[in-house]
């Protein structure tokens, strides 16, 4: 039975890969982002009537009903990173699990809790209990910027032509964010150190969906109650504490099908089975489905009704990446997995720690001190999960306006200086920001809010410090703006010189 | 290790160990290559044809690719690459340009011809949707990255006024010739784009231009010790307003002309008459003559015009 664990680890190696991959250079691997993005289950669930969301959520639950959950070991971000710490957690020389209570009822009362909140829109539970928001979080938070520096110092290792490494994107260690996320894994270590992986089933909203298949798949760890003597040597070794060996029983609606167990045995008495004989007992004695619906209900509708006074509207303090439309639609729908922090080139895309407050958890914003929304990019708004950007062809982006310039002339160093400048007005997309005349033969800029997208190209490029000159303030509605008709220049005379 | 053996070794060490810096100090004295005005015009001005055409014409009136390049020199070539925009939208040089310059120097003899600009917009997107980075590999030279502070070098502007330091992209200065190739665009700030204003392109910290006096320190930067070796402005499609970014194709006007010179302050007062703008009106012309930079008497010069 070997082969199922190797073959378990060898997809699960090649799935992690990839999430490192595309979340430490989307600019190389983003296309491999279908083949990891598609079957998360939780993303999948927000547009339920589109049809590919339909295929990946019937898939994903058949899959289970067939063979438990695989889903957990293979595709799961969060659920390969706990792996990853799990095997930390033997190299430092921690090893062995215990059997671990049903926890059913809780399971279901949180999972419903986050499904009603998320439901009504208040996202904070959601963001941070579901696990491909909280893996992408650790690998935008964490690996990318550390592998960003690395980039950045090893760049010059092939020189000044242009190469791999150096087309890596610069990322800003944003210190609180990072914090945030560290804190989150390291909490997230203590209860893999402690328990294994009891936040798959006590804590995971998608496992919660999940176990209440995998109880009943066709295909099953099972304990052959003939042969086994209750050594406990596979209680042991499961992660999931799913399995008692004193009452020869294992809890499948908690295995995570890691298939760790099947070897372990030296008399053959656990193995994979199809259905179950007379020999085998499979799940342990529960009695509590009937409390974990009425609590998971009770909890649902707590979600949903509880939290009203955070679904006011948000304050639009933030500008927000193209696509988004407002702060309510955005904060009600963003599950905080930064995905567009790591794809965005210019990397103005950055989780805020401000604004959304309790709301929920470290919504991305637009800020503009490494660059500058660019006009031709619309990648944000061609990857986001669960449509919180939507998308948003390049031709009408070029014309979203996602901020408003504002000009405070009493820093400008036309004004301050009595020099010449015009930084903003030479970056500025759609001329809302444009060079006038003013005394001493200088030009001073002008600002046009009414055709001002909020690219922030301005902004970024303004030389004034500390505060600058020139910045972009949010917008309440992301709206499109029209630019006036410009004058016909008149054809030249080919072939005259003026000179 | 017999003492023969060991005293090679050692000296091996220390010929690896100071292999970069006698090259790179050459490198950085290396003057700009001395060329002789003997019997070519100062300024040449092509009009009528496509921009690779009128290269070809205006260089052989100049004397050939090869007055300027000699076999086994490194060559650097400095379109403006400033904008993510596609050839025909003018806020690039002419991707077909910029080809047929590094082919012409590729085929004097030049050991490697290198181009790159500190780009405006993202640099990836500049340098792909400008058409130029592929233009320059099926040319076969190189393209270099230009955004990062540490492919820059401090140099010193002794004879500047405002711009006493800065620093400037290593290809810069370790090249023997240095062929500097904007594109003609109006200029908010500045007021035209041209020769001079092109090399704001090989310094990392604009910043410190806007915030210092513009015109001064784009004057400033051209007394540095290493110059063009030749100047060429692409004056095809011409910018006449809303730049150096552009709104729509609308601000562009066809002229089909192109300028060539050694002269970066000849070129661009020839520049400043095609966007139709006074030389009074861009102040970095007048402190880059009182520089010495070059010459704004346009009628003092030789001239060879050509149509096509």
């Amino acid at each position: 039975m070997s082969y199922l664990k190797r073959v378990r680890q060898l997809l699960a190696m090649a799935v992690f890969a990839i999430f490192v991959l595309v979340f430490v250079r989307f600019d190389s691997f983003g296309s491999l982002l279908a083949a990891i993005g598609l079957p998360q289950f939780a993303p999948a669930l927000t547009a339920p009537f589109m049809w590919s969301s339909a295929v990946v959520i019937a898939g994903i639950l058949i899959f289970t009903a067939l063979f438990g959950r695989v889903y957990c070991s293979v595709i799961c971000p969060l659920g390969l990173v706990q792996d990853l710490m799990l095997r930390l957690r033997r190299l430092i020389g921690k090893t062995g699990y215990r059997t671990l209570p049903s926890l059913a009822v809780l399971h279901a009362i949180v999972a419903a809790m986050v499904g009603g909140t998320w439901l009504a829109g208040y996202m904070l539970p959601t963001a941070l209990l579901e696990p491909f928001a909280a893996g992408g979080r650790i690998f935008a938070g964490v690996f990318q910027p550390l592998a960003a520096v690395l980039f950045k110092y090893k760049s010059s290792f092939f020189g000044d032509s242009v190469n791999w490494l150096g087309m890596a994107s610069l990322k800003a260690f944003d210190v609180a964010g990072t914090a945030i996320v560290v804190a989150m894994t390291l909490l997230l270590f203590i209860l893999c150190w402690r328990w294994g992986r009891v936040y798959c089933n006590s804590l995971c909203p998608v496992g919660a969906v999940l176990r209440m298949i995998a109880g009943h798949s066709m295909v099953k760890v099972v304990i052959d109650t003939e042969k086994c003597v209750s050594c406990g040597v596979c209680e042991k070794i499961c992660k999931a504490g799913c399995i008692d060996a004193a009452t020869k029983t294992i809890d499948n609606s908690r295995c995570i099908a890691c298939f760790n167990c099947l070897d372990s045995c030296r008399l053959s008495g656990i193995l994979l089975k199809a259905g179950a004989n007379k020999h085998t007992k499979t799940s342990a004695p529960t009695s509590n489905g009937r409390r974990a619906f009425v609590g998971g209900l009770a909890a649902a509708a707590a979600g949903y009704f509880l939290p009203v006074k955070f679904q006011s509207a948000p304050a639009a303090d933030t500008i927000l990446p193209p696509g988004a439309g407002n702060h309510k639609d955005f904060s009600s729908r963003c599950i905080s997995c930064h995905l567009c922090v790591a794809a965005c080139p210019s990397s103005v895309i950055r989780p805020s720690s401000s604004g959304t407050g309790l709301r929920s958890l470290q919504q991305p914003s637009l800020v503009f001190d490494l660059g500058m929304c660019e006009q031709n990019c619309n990648l944000c708004s061609q990857i986001c999960p669960v449509m919180a950007i939507k998308p948003i062809m390049t031709e009408h982006k070029k014309f979203l306006k996602i901020g408003e310039v504002v000009y405070k002339q009493n820093l400008c160093v036309v004004e301050t200086n009595g020099t010449d400048c015009g930084a903003c007005a030479e970056h500025c997309p759609t001329q809302a920001v444009r060079m006038v005349p003013y005394r001493n033969n200088l030009m001073i800029p002008q600002t046009d809010p009414s055709i001002c997208i909020g690219c922030g190209s301005c902004e970024h490029i303004c030389p004034v410090r500390p505060d600058k000159a020139i910045i972009v303030k949010p917008v309440a509605e992301q709206t499109m703006i029209t630019l006036p008709e410009q004058e016909k220049l008149a054809p030249k005379a080919e072939n005259e010189f003026p000179f | 290790m017999d003492r023969r053996k060991f005293i090679a070794l050692l000296s091996t060490i220390a010929a690896s160990y100071n292999l970069k810096f006698p090259l790179a100090l050459a490198a950085e004295e290396a003057a700009p290559a001395a060329v002789a005005s003997g019997g070519f015009p100062d300024l040449v001005g092509v009009a009528g044809g496509t921009p690779a055409a009128m290269f070809d014409r205006a260089i052989a009136a100049a004397g050939g690719i090869e007055r300027f390049v000699r076999q086994g020199q490194k060559v650097l070539v400095k379109p403006n690459i400033g904008w993510d925009k596609k050839p025909e939208e003018g806020a690039n040089t002419s991707p077909e340009l910029v080809k047929r310059i590094v082919e012409l120097c590729l085929k004097a003899g030049a050991a490697e011809v290198r181009v790159f600009d500190n780009t405006c917009n993202h640099w990836q997107a500049c340098y792909g949707n400008s058409g130029i980075e592929t233009a320059v590999k099926e040319a076969g030279g190189k393209m270099l990255m230009a955004h990062e502070e540490s492919l820059f070098t401090p140099v010193d502007v002794p004879a500047g006024k405002v711009l006493k330091k800065t620093t400037v992209h290593q290809a810069w200065l370790d090249s023997d010739v240095i062929i500097n190739v904007p594109i003609l665009k109006h200029h908010g700030g500045a007021r035209m784009t041209a020769a001079m204003k092109n090399l704001m392109g090989v310094i990392f910290d604009r910043r410190y231009y806007h915030s210092n006096d513009l015109h001064q320190c784009i004057a400033d930067f051209t007394t540095i010790a290493k110059k063009p070796t030749l100047n060429v402005v692409d004056a095809y499609n011409v910018m006449m307003r809303n730049g150096p970014r552009g709104v729509s194709t609308d601000d562009l006007v066809t002229r089909k002309m192109l300028l060539l010179s050694t002269d970066m302050v000849a070129i661009d007062v020839a520049a400043a008459r095609i966007l139709e703008v006074d030389q009074q009106e861009i102040a970095y012309i007048a402190k880059a003559v009182e520089h010495g930079t070059g010459s704004n008497a346009l009628d003092k010069l030789r001239i060879e015009r050509l149509t096509m």
